[in-house]
């Protein structure tokens, strides 16, 4: 075989094995190609069963079916030998007293065989083998080549098993992936049911008693309008614990994605600042508001936004009998920092890290709410791609305490 | 003068009691029905002024409703108001509106239950364009 003839094998082998093939189309290509180069009568892969002990064919060319599916070759002492990563030639397969299936051999026209070890990273892992209709002898420098050829089709097999178990990770992670996604469905349907129902009986036995309290069907003494004020107090902090308890899977399986818009914080905080003037007024304390107007938009979900500033607002007002609350904005890195900064109490060192847990309530105030307010702002928060996190004493004024948090400023797409 | 007329659609008759007598208290006229199958057969019947619908009911929901309502075929009530009562946050029942049919929820009033009698009436009379009686 001239060089230049194996230049053309094996440009023409890897073009081949280059392209997007199956396992056994790999096999397919290899033993063709051994074939046509080596110009013999057939060509066949055999692969080493996992026990080591026999091969069987699994792929071959030029051969006929019988041949093929004489029985598994028992590994003996040539086998080994190809095995050992030596190839092995045979001259005369009929008389040779090497070769297992002699009869069949001579009755398939086999002459000659060339045995070579398939080798996959520095392992072999089976032979392939060349038969003639004539008694061939190969040269060092063909056996070489072959072998070559063979070891480059062991190579694009491994890529092409790899392939293939990708693809069929990828088919099994996509199943999967929908059977999540219709569990998580099912799940926030059931919430939304949960919710409902709890709420109903709630929200009727609260009509019941405004329509009493508002003198609708007579007039109440004083004793039974305190009281059922108080029940109705009760039934409002219910409906609000509920309302709490059920929003935190739904933050947390991210319902918040699918509401996800450009937002402008300043609409949200101007949205809130006459409900927070008012309760400010209420406790005799001022309330301001410092963003600047042309603060630049974030990705975000308004109501649940609206969510975390009223929560910090309502909260440091809470805890504030005299100075003042401040919102303030603005535009920090790639980020919109916001801070709800206070004058009340402030929060004790040792509970500051606990702020943010389930049901956390500060034991220095009295406080009727559900301790689920700033775990859920932090929910909100972090589903945006944010931060949150407090500071008491506020340290620019040495007292009270500063919620922050800081979203990713919505990136601008130029087109 | 006769009081104008109003159709409470609610699926608990706990609510429709409340209703009932908030608007009665201000000389209103409440019919109601129990869900939107009831809710067409009364508005043929009673050519009332306002609708006030809940969304989560059995048989045909209020989003089932307001949708049937915007088809030409109901064109006769197309000035009617729709006052929206329900336990559903106004902008999750907007979302699922839109999800569904693709337009908006342009419902001309959204109020969230528990009901409370003075939010209810000021909602109702600004809809009629009746001033509160004194």
């Amino acid at each position: 075989m001239k060089v230049g003839q194996r230049y053309k094998v094996l440009y023409d082998i890897a073009q081949k094995l280059n392209s997007d093939l199956a396992p056994d189309e790999v096999l397919q290509t290899i033993v063709e190609a051994l074939c046509n180069a080596a110009g013999a009568k057939g060509c066949s892969l055999m692969l080493l069963t996992p026990d080591q002990k026999q091969l069987m064919h699994t792929i071959a060319y030029g051969l006929s079916d019988w041949y093929v599916r004489k029985g598994p070759v028992r590994v003996d002492a040539a086998i080994e030998q190809a095995l050992g990563g030596e190839p092995v030639a045979i001259l005369d397969a009929a008389s040779d007293s090497r070769v297992q299936y002699r009869e069949q051999a001579k009755m398939e026209g086999v002459v000659s065989m060339l045995s070579l070890p398939l080798m996959r990273r520095g392992k072999v892992i089976g032979i392939v083998r060349i038969y003639t209709s004539e008694r061939r002898r190969f040269s060092a420098q063909e056996m070489d080549f072959f072998g070559a050829l063979a070891n480059l089709g062991a190579v694009a097999l491994e890529r092409a098993e790899l392939h293939e178990s990708v693809d069929k990770d990828l088919a099994t992670c996509r199943i999967e992936r929908s059977n999540l996604e219709e569990e998580k469905n099912q799940f926030l349907r059931f919430i939304g049911i949960a919710a409902h129902d709890l709420k109903a009986p709630l929200a009727a036995i609260q009509s019941f008693l405004s329509v009493m309290l508002g003198g609708f069907v007579g007039e109440l003494n004083e004793k039974q309008k305190h009281m059922m004020e108080r029940s109705s107090q009760r039934i409002t902090e219910l409906l609000k614990l509920i309302s709490d308890l059920l929003d935190i899977p739904r933050i947390e399986m991210d319902q918040l994605v699918q509401e996800m818009k450009e937002t402008s914080l300043v609409q949200i905080v101007d949205c809130f600042a006459e409900e927070g003037s008012s309760l400010a007024k209420q406790r005799g304390i001022e309330f301001s508001v410092d963003m600047p107007p042309d603060l630049p938009p974030i990705n975000g979900s308004p109501p649940r936004l609206q969510q975390v500033i009223a929560n910090l607002v309502n909260n440091a007002i809470s805890y504030t009998t005299e100075g003042e609350v401040v919102i303030r904005a603005r535009e920090a890195g790639g980020e919109i920092l916001v801070e709800v900064a206070d004058t009340g109490c402030g929060i004790a060192p040792d509970e500051l890290p606990r702020v943010f847990e389930d049901f956390f309530r500060a034991s220095n105030v009295e406080t009727s709410g559900t301790g689920l307010g700033l775990s859920i702002s932090k929910r909100i928060v972090e589903a945006h791609g944010g931060r949150i996190w407090v500071e008491s004493p506020c340290p620019e004024t040495g007292k009270g305490t500063k919620f922050c948090f800081a979203l990713p400023k919505r990136l601008q797409v130029d087109r | 003068m006769v009081g104008k007329k109003v159709l409470v659609v609610d699926d608990d008759p706990d609510i429709l009691d409340v209703v009932t007598m908030i608007l009665e208290s201000q000389d209103y006229r409440v019919v109601v029905a129990q869900d939107g199958i009831e809710c067409f057969d009364r508005l043929g019947a009673e050519k009332p002024d306002l609708l006030i619908l809940d969304l989560l009911m059995p048989k045909m929901d209020g989003f089932a409703v307001y949708k049937e309502l915007k088809e030409p075929k109901w064109s006769e009530y197309q000035d009617m108001p729709i006052l929206i009562l329900s336990s559903v946050r106004e902008e999750a029942s907007r979302r699922r509106y839109e999800l569904e049919t693709g337009q908006e929820l342009g419902a001309d009033d959204y109020l969230e239950k528990p009901i409370s009698p003075e939010v209810l009436l000021a909602s109702v009379e600004k809809l009629l364009g009746r001033k509160q009686r004194v």
